[in-house]
């Protein structure tokens, strides 16, 4: 069978995702540097959440009798970070998101290979596949557990005066990445296809 | 049987019109399946029957 162009054109395209990728990790850990050595322009900025200080202010309503704020979001300004925290959320941010990105790309830039060569279905690519699969899961609940680190990170080495930064987080921001979870299921469900596929393969190939 | 027949992998191949590396996936016991047209040019080309070429051999 003859291959169709589309293989050869997702190469590139993967070719050139791979070359940003690695841009990217550059100019983070350049901008992480320069950042932490310029000392006093560089800005930090922490989501966080507290509980206010109930006795500075009182709500009250007609309807709905008092009220309190339980607890607030906001963003916290940090002025002058050590460059050791630029350099190491740059580190996380590369290892954590880059590497798994860079990894599913180039097993997508290993499968896209074969399907240019007109054999797809061998039995590395289920392995590919399946790799895919599961970064694509655990990303999915890694996303949250950096979140937790971060937030864990703030309620241990910021004090704050008046406020009581919370550990009690949105919902939304426990959730794990179900879009990811979901998709990385489905990637895992097509590395099946692929291994039946596989065997279909040899027999054609071993049939004379 | 090529031999006898003083014929060569090669020869057979070109005359039955399969590669040399398929006919050397069947003559290795590789293969999972024969196609019957195969089958048939291999026993017109060595003018044999197909039981003087297969055999049942438990692994």
């Amino acid at each position: 069978m003859q291959a169709s162009r589309l293989p050869r054109l997702l190469l590139r395209l993967t070719d050139l995702a791979m070359g940003l990728l690695l841009v990217a990790a550059v100019l983070s850990v350049v901008v992480a540097v320069v950042a932490g050595a310029s000392g006093t322009d560089a800005q930090l900025k922490v989501p966080v959440e507290f509980s206010p200080d109930q006795s500075t202010y009182e709500l009250s309503s007609a309807s709905w009798g008092n009220g309190v704020i339980e607890s607030a979001r906001g963003l916290a300004l940090f002025e002058n970070p050590g460059p050791g925290l630029f350099v190491g959320s740059a580190a996380a941010g590369i290892v954590i998101f880059m590497v798994p990105a860079f990894m599913v790309l180039l097993f997508l830039r290993r499968i896209f290979g074969t399907m240019a060569a007109g054999k797809p279905f061998v039995d590395e690519n289920i392995r590919r596949i399946r790799w895919i699969g599961w970064l694509m899961i655990i990303f999915g609940f890694l996303n949250q557990a950096v979140r937790w680190g971060l937030i864990w990170y703030v309620h241990h080495n910021v004090v704050a005066t008046g406020l009581d930064l919370s550990l009690q987080i949105d919902q939304s921001l426990v959730q794990p990445d179900m879009t990811m979870i979901f998709l990385g299921l489905v990637v895992l469900a097509l590395a099946e296809v692929f291994r039946y596929g596989a065997g279909l393969q040899a027999d054609s190939d071993l049939t004379v | 049987m090529l031999l006898e027949r003083k014929m060569t992998l090669t020869d057979l191949a070109e005359r039955v019109g399969i590669t040399l590396a398929n006919l050397s996936i069947l003559k290795t016991g590789k293969a999972r399946a024969v196609r019957f047209s195969t089958l048939e040019a291999i026993c017109r080309e060595l003018d044999c029957q197909p039981g003087d070429l297969l055999s049942y051999r438990e692994d």
